[in-house]
């Protein structure tokens, strides 16, 4: 039903945009692409203290982290 | 046969790219494959180590050998979609690419795999996120900062009214990540988030303004003629239309005016030669031929899975009727020919099961049942063919562990998933008549042979969880019949309709039937499950509406017959409410009144009056009366008193003894004392049958009936006991047929009253008639004392009191 995969997709798209502002405002420096994949993981299993922690790991190899300022 | 095991839900390109890379197309791997092995050198001994990697173990110290457990099949669909999201992750987060720098982000690939993996934290409290959000929002606002607090607040409720299942994980997620967001939060950060305004739309005016349409020619015929790049020749640019008179084929111009194409062979990369021709020399399959090809184990081994999960191999031959054979085309240098072609024999038969039980399910049956299982089987079978593509892909994808390749090992591993099916295949290949109606049946007797043999539980669970679908497909028209009252037409139900159109007063019996038909599960309690549904239907036609919600069958999670039944009987009895409910119905309501009305009428003083009536000439109002009893009742109460005339036939046994009465009491007076001592006694007799019937008799029997229709559970357990209540009424009227000498008797004894009147004023004798009475009280005094042996209690009681007048 194309309607109704349009409203799930327009219902998921919601979603992401608040989780996206409350992300922000919490200032976890998450962008939309890594924010949706982080919320896939988790809804795959994946347990949130993990990957917080896997994130902030990666965050340390980045080259560029000292100059990025989160978005 | 050859189905790829996709997940239909996954759809990210990389993921697209590792099935297809684990599905066979195993050029780039086999080249490497065979760098390595030049590398290595063959290792003498059967089973080769071939490492990925060596070098690079993963940062977090441990090098991962890979170890399978047997039900690999679910971890497939959880396993590879969180595999392709962390790729993503990883190069996104950390900048490092696979293409460009490899090495770093397998590192950071591998680490994170491990990290995000790790079970070693605690679960998420809702609660405990919902506090400590709570407490941000309160310092928000304790430090001034009613924007920034009222903003978080309303996306929290937001979130919660979208209802996301997983909101306090990723709340969690987002308060180990954040940041100091009392300190560095700032609310103008949301207004960045908001995409920019899209341009406004283009106007017809603009386009106008920008390139008139009045120019020469503009509204010609176009003509579309073939180009260079055929595909280019159409041309959307309003410039190039001012230029018709050249042909569009110009090449310059498409060139120039067309939006830049992708040259595709910018997507080619140069090879070398000496790649070219290793990778023509690992595609072993080409030289096949007379002269026996040396393979690597590898390429055995994945020679091995590609037939396994039914698609064409270069090892094994598949003929009509689905057997494999393995081909004696290639050899591999680890072992002798005739080991590794008793290896790959040994293969090709449980290759040869696994196809025949695919093509099984490719047959098509009538029957629901079947085919339901067959999707069950088909469900099963692919979750199987995950399991080998996942054993395929940890050859295939290198993920810095040691892998072993083992053919050997192979064989075990596939033993060992093989078989459940192995026993699988066994009962559809012995069960010639998987069409038959009683097919479940033989489903569930293997079952709990199973059981009973002590069978492994991988087996076991597979024939149950096969079972469990054709039985649930199976309980659909029982449960409808019990929900709902509906009758599908279904060959294996016993529950029929009778007489579509019977009278409401006999819907109860007559116009169901339940015919056992040998088709019926016997776990099933089928007179329940008939009950319940005729409850429905009459509470239906009472007007009752959504009687019982619909509840379904939960299996017990393991496999017992003694569970399993249990589980069909809680299951039916969570059902039965509407039969509480129809009980409640005829006890509280009018009905039960109407019931028990029904009961009184049967009863001495109503009848004794109709009798009286009738005496007095009152015949067309007893009539009546006599009828409506009969037919008066609401229906519901009707299929409870099921026909009978019991009302008839007391009503007839009082009749006479009233009538006696009656003309022995309007006798006069007389000086006659034989006369006087007669008539005394005839009415002595009267009365004492007068009171058996109505104190001995009517009394208890209804009293007793009564309580019985009160206990009764349901509307057969009250019609039963009516039916007792007519029967012994009957017996204890003497109706019985074999008893008919003592009621003749009985009724000359009766007739005697009226032969006194005729003679009560004459001067004839009452010696004959005294005589005749003597004689016809004994010997109906006897012949009740007999019976009463073995009969009724009050027969007995009768007796003793008609011998006193034999005295």
């Amino acid at each position: 039903m194309p309607a109704a995969d349009d409203s799930k997709r327009k219902a998921a798209r919601e979603t992401i945009d608040i989780l996206h502002e409350i992300s922000t405002l919490l200032n976890t420096h998450l962008d939309r692409q890594s924010l949706s994949y982080c919320v896939s993981l988790i809804e795959n299993g994946v347990n949130p203290e993990a990957l917080a922690n896997v994130i902030k790991d990666l965050r340390q190899h980045n080259p560029q982290q000292r100059s990025d300022n989160g978005l | 046969m050859g189905r790829k095991p996709l997940d239909p839900a996954a759809s990210t390109p990389r993921y697209r790219e590792q099935v297809a890379g684990l599905a066979g197309a195993a050029a780039p791997f086999r080249a490497d494959n065979i760098a390595r092995n030049r590398d290595t050198g063959n290792a003498a001994s059967p089973t080769s180590h071939l490492t990925f990697d060596a070098t690079s173990k993963t940062e977090c110290g441990i090098s991962q050998s890979s170890s399978f457990t047997a039900d690999a099949a679910n971890m497939m669909a959880h396993s590879v979609r969180p595999n392709a999201l962390t790729d993503e992750l990883v190069e996104v987060i950390s900048g490092f690419s696979m293409e460009k720098d490899t090495r770093q982000f397998k590192l950071l690939r591998d680490c994170a795999s491990k990290g995000l993996r790790n079970q070693h934290y605690a679960r998420v409290n809702q609660f405990d996120v919902a506090s400590r959000l709570d407490g941000l929002i309160e310092k928000f606002r304790i430090l001034n900062n009613e924007p920034l607090a009222d903003a978080l607040q309303t996306r929290l409720d937001e979130l919660r009214d979208q209802g996301t299942k997983s909101a306090p994980e990723i709340l969690s997620f987002f308060l180990h990540l954040s940041d100091k967001p009392v300190e560095k939060t700032r609310l103008a950060d949301l207004e960045l988030l908001k995409p920019p305004a899209p341009p406004p739309p283009l106007t017809w005016a603009e386009i106008i303004a920008d390139d008139p349409l009045n120019e020469e020619g503009v509204w010609d015929e176009v003509e579309f003629g073939t180009g260079s790049n055929s595909e280019e020749s159409v041309s959307f640019d309003e410039e190039q239309s001012s230029d018709r008179s050249t042909p569009p084929s110009n090449p310059a111009q498409d060139a120039r005016d067309l939006p830049e194409l992708y040259d595709a062979s910018d997507a080619a990369q140069e090879m070398s030669q000496n790649i070219m021709d290793e990778i023509t020399q690992a595609q072993f399959w080409r030289q096949l031929g007379s002269e026996i090809v040396v393979i690597t184990e590898l390429q055995a081994i994945r020679e091995v899975l590609l037939m396994l999960r039914g698609i064409p191999s270069s090892l094994f031959q598949v003929d009509k009727y689905d057997k494999v054979r393995s081909l004696r085309a290639c050899r591999i240098a680890q072992t002798s020919i005739s080991a590794f072609h008793d290896i790959l024999d040994d293969f090709a038969r449980t290759g040869t099961i696994l196809a025949q039980l695919r093509g099984w399910t490719k047959q098509k049956y009538e029957q629901v049942l079947p085919q339901a299982y067959q999707a069950s089987v088909e469900r099963r079978l692919w979750q199987f063919d995950g399991s080998i593509a996942e054993i395929d892909e940890s050859f295939v994808t290198r993920t810095g562990s040691t892998v072993t390749v083992s053919i050997l090992e192979l064989e075990n591993r596939v033993r060992y998933l093989t078989e459940p099916w192995r026993s699988v295949a066994t009962t559809i290949q012995s069960d010639r008549h998987i069409a038959g109606l009683d097919f479940l049946d033989r489903l569930y007797e293997r079952l709990c042979y199973l059981t009973m043999e002590g069978s492994d539980g991988p087996t076991l669970s597979y024939h149950y969880t096969l079972y469990q679908e054709p039985f649930k497909v199976y309980l659909k028209p029982i449960a409808r019949w019990m929900q709902s009252g509906e009758l599908l037409d279904d060959p294996r139900s016993p529950i029929r309709l009778a007489d579509q159109h019977c009278d409401l007063g006999r819907m109860w019996s007559d116009r169901f039937e339940l015919v056992p038909n040998g088709l019926e599960h016997p776990a099933i309690p089928m007179k329940k499950v008939f009950t319940i549904g005729k409850c429905v239907r009459m509470l239906q036609e009472l007007g009752h509406d959504n009687i019982c919600p619909a509840i379904d069958f939960r299996p017990p999670a393991e496999f017992s017959k003694e569970r399993f039944e249990a589980a069909i009987n809680r299951w039916v009895d969570s059902c039965a409410a509407p039969v509480i409910t129809l009980q409640e119905c005829l006890r509280d309501s009018a009905h039960g009144q109407a019931l028990w009305k029904s009961l009184d009428l049967l009863d001495g003083p109503y009848l004794s009056e109709l009798a009286i009536r009738s005496i007095d000439g009152g015949d067309r109002y007893v009539l009546a009366e006599l009828t409506r009893i009969r037919t008066g009742a609401p229906w519901l109460i009707r299929n409870i008193m099921r026909e009978h005339n019991v009302h008839l036939c007391i009503y007839n046994a009082l009749l006479p003894l009233y009538r006696a009465k009656t003309t022995l009491q309007r006798l006069s007076a007389s000086t006659r004392s034989d006369k006087l001592a007669l008539r005394q006694r005839l009415l002595w007799f009267a009365d004492t049958l007068l009171t058996y019937m109505t104190m001995d008799v009517l009394k208890p029997t209804l009293l007793q009936a009564r309580t019985r229709l009160r206990q009764a559970t349901d509307i057969d357990a009250m019609a039963t006991a009516f039916a007792q209540l007519v029967t012994r009424l009957e017996a204890q009227l003497l109706l019985p047929s074999t008893l008919k000498p003592i009621t003749t008797a009985i009724a000359s004894l009766l007739d005697l009253p009226l032969a006194l009147s005729h003679v009560w004023e004459t001067n004839v004798t009452v010696d004959e008639l005294g005589n005749g009475y003597v004689r016809l009280l004994t010997f109906v005094t006897h012949g009740i004392q007999s019976i009463s042996r073995d009969g009724e209690q009050s027969w007995g009681l009768l007796a003793e009191k008609l011998s006193w007048g034999c005295m």
